[in-house]
């Protein structure tokens, strides 16, 4: 891979939800990966998978239950200075699925912007929210009026505008674009392309839009079930899917050409995402997967090197 | 052959303190039986209403079929339907599928119940036949375990399986026009694929039409026979699904064509956008509704109103690129030729 030191490291996270009598809900199972500075690494899979969870506990909205998240070397969990964990905070920043429900309909857009900003004490003032509201494609004047007056792809730039006030170095992006129409999907991912660029910025991409992803990403990582099943660059994920969720998520993307979609094969996924709930052992996709042998359903497979940077956790594909 | 369906001129406003806003503005199409109709478009292009309108579900007073709108269902005008017609319509001639599964089913009653009901108006059949036919549809829509899952609440069910419930619901009284309102949207893709092919299974078996509305322009390659491309209100462009995405000829449509981004393309790589936002139906623009974000706007695209031009059969779309003149001033094939790039 890389031989700069990762921005992120996250090593064994495991994040489980107690649900009383219900049991135990694990909706992140030992996920390890590490993102390099300037890069993107895309998350996806099913809904329930964990993706989101997943971020929300890198950036420390989460008490992780076990394992270890490293920010630029440090952990985050054993930050005790106050002074490092503000620090920390205006490092990391987020961007919400949801632009209807993640502005606060009572604040103009210059507050909503300024809010991060007057609590990490980042000077500028009115100028660097224009200044803001400029880089993301929104007009100057803007900053006096509600969010209620705004289009789904303009609420979402002022979503990003308010992620980059505090200047962060990295930003989880949580469905950014699920929520907008196409056209508008592009101009917001264009958007974040060209501010990653300009600023170095360092994102995770979380979304279940798989050619969104391939697009943004130089890494992605696939999950099922809390676990990340495979892991590799974007390039030869998508030309070389090893593991079989992989390659039924990727054959189920519907592409836009008559001919080819109506004539191409669906590998079937039957069935939908199990319970995460108290599972037991064994390969979570072994119910789906038709390829399943006794080991499958004796020991979790882990993450193994099939190529260069190419991770896979199979153990159909261990033995083939 | 005469058509399932047929929409001549339909025209819907909403009256609100801004004003008329005028979210439908002149839409004729068809659809005939057996086959799959795919309506793409923007959010408040008017798609929706549109079908809402086929249901005869647009509330007044706020909403208003405009008077010269036709729509017949079989040749007969259903918008001069009473109350009572419109009821015996719906659910047995046309079943519509909504959008969000997780908010149109009722979570106070069961599934059973609610698949019922359509059974129980619209066929003359005892409680106990109902109840066969109930757990003969959840097998349809491959639901597993049927006698048990019909005494659930929505909340019991995942995305996907209420999905397949709402399925269950249109079809019901087997209707010969389903529409489905983004049936997709709110789902994984791998759901995506399983309900999908549960659609077009249903449409095999029964031979219904479907009017597939979405903005997902690969669902639409998967289904659609024919499609129509709407913008503000108006149907810009309409052809075979073949014509749509490999000659498309309204620059609205390869704009959208583009804005997907292709599993081939480099990452990173600038997606085609396209820029601005939809005009504001309350005062629609004088001419074309697209000038103000087309690339090849021109200035009478501004005056006035493009009409149809017949590309094929089957093929029409509205814009002014397609004028004699405007083919002689500008080079039509050469524009084309530069955005397929």
């Amino acid at each position: 891979m890389n031989s700069r030191e990762p921005l992120v490291k996250v090593e064994h996270l495991k994040k489980y939800f107690n649900m009383r009598k219900k049991g135990v809900l694990k909706a992140v199972d030992d996920v390890s990966f590490e993102i390099y500075p300037g890069e993107t690494v895309g998350l996806v899979g099913e809904s329930g998978c964990g993706k989101t969870t997943c971020g929300r506990t890198i950036l420390g909205l989460y008490p992780a239950t076990e394992g270890k998240i490293e920010f630029q070397g440090k952990d985050i969990s054993q930050l005790k200075d106050k002074k490092e964990i503000i620090e920390f905070k205006k490092n990391v920043q987020m961007i919400f699925q949801d632009p209807y429900a993640s502005l606060n309909p009572r604040m103009t857009v210059g507050d909503i912007i300024a809010e991060g900003m007057i609590n990490h004490h980042v000077p500028g003032g009115n100028d660097r929210i224009q200044e803001l509201l400029a880089m993301v494609g929104l007009n100057k004047e803007y900053t006096n009026r509600f969010p209620h007056e705004f289009s789904g792809g303009q609420r979402q730039r002022i979503g990003i505008a308010r992620a980059l006030a505090v200047d962060p170095k990295f930003i989880v992006c949580d469905e950014p674009i699920s929520a907008l129409d196409v056209s508008i999907q592009a101009q917001v991912v264009n958007l974040l392309v060209r501010l990653q660029e300009q600023l170095g910025l360092t994102y995770l991409f979380i979304a279940h839009d798989l050619s969104m992803v391939k697009h943004i990403s130089d890494h992605v990582g696939v999950m099922y079930m809390g676990q990340l099943v495979e892991f590799s660059s974007s390039n030869e994920l998508y030309k070389h899917p090893a593991h079989f969720y992989t390659k039924a998520l990727l054959s189920a993307i519907p592409i836009p050409d008559p001919k080819l979609e109506k004539t191409k094969t669906v590998l079937p996924l039957e069935g939908e995402v199990g319970s995460p709930i108290n599972c037991g052992p064994g390969c979570r996709f072994m119910s789906r997967c038709k390829y399943a042998t006794e080991q499958c359903g004796i020991a979790t497979p882990e993450l193994k090197e099939i190529g260069k940077g190419h991770f896979v956790a199979c153990h159909v594909l261990e033995n083939a | 052959m005469s058509h399932l369906l047929e929409v001549n001129n339909l025209k819907v406003s909403f009256h609100t303190y801004a004003g008329e806003v005028q979210a439908v503005r002149g839409v004729t199409f068809y659809v005939n039986e057996g086959e799959t109709l795919a309506i793409v478009g923007e959010s408040g292009c008017g798609k929706t209403v549109t079908s809402k309108a086929i249901m005869g579900l647009v509330a007044s007073p706020q909403g208003e079929v405009k008077k010269d709108s036709e729509i017949k269902f079989k040749g007969i005008n259903i918008l001069k339907y009473t109350n009572k017609q419109w009821q015996d319509y719906r659910g047995k001639d046309a079943g519509m599928i909504f959008q969000d599964p997780m908010t149109s089913l009722n979570p106070t009653m069961k599934i059973g119940n609610q698949i019922r009901e359509g059974i129980i108006k619209h066929q003359k059949v005892s409680k106990k036949e109902a109840q066969e036919r109930t757990i003969e549809l959840l097998k349809k829509v491959n639901i597993p375990n049927p006698i048990e899952r019909i005494q659930q609440y929505p909340h019991e069910f995942s995305g996907g399986m209420r999905q397949r419930v709402m399925i269950a619901i249109a079809l019901a009284c087997n209707p010969q026009l389903m529409i489905a309102d983004e049936p997709t949207t709110a789902l994984d893709v791998t759901i995506q694929a399983q309900i999908i092919k549960l659609l077009k299974e249903i449409q095999r078996v029964n031979h219904s039409a479907i009017i597939m509305i979405t903005h997902d322009l690969g669902v639409v390659a998967g289904m659609a026979d024919r499609v129509a491309v709407m913008y503000a209100g108006k149907i810009v462009e309409e052809g075979s699904a073949e014509e749509i995405f490999e000659n498309p000829q309204h620059p609205y449509t390869y704009a959208l064509l583009n804005a997907v981004p292709n599993l081939e393309l480099e990452n990173k790589a600038e997606l085609h956008v396209i820029p601005g936002t939809p005009p504001d139906l309350v005062a629609p623009p004088k001419g074309c509704g697209f000038a103000s974000r087309c690339e090849y706007c021109m200035e009478v695209c501004n005056r006035y109103e493009p009409q149809y031009t017949q590309i094929s059969k089957s093929h029409r779309t509205m814009c002014w690129l397609h004028d004699e003149i405007a083919k002689e001033v500008y080079g039509f094939d050469n524009v084309r030729s530069v955005i397929k790039k």
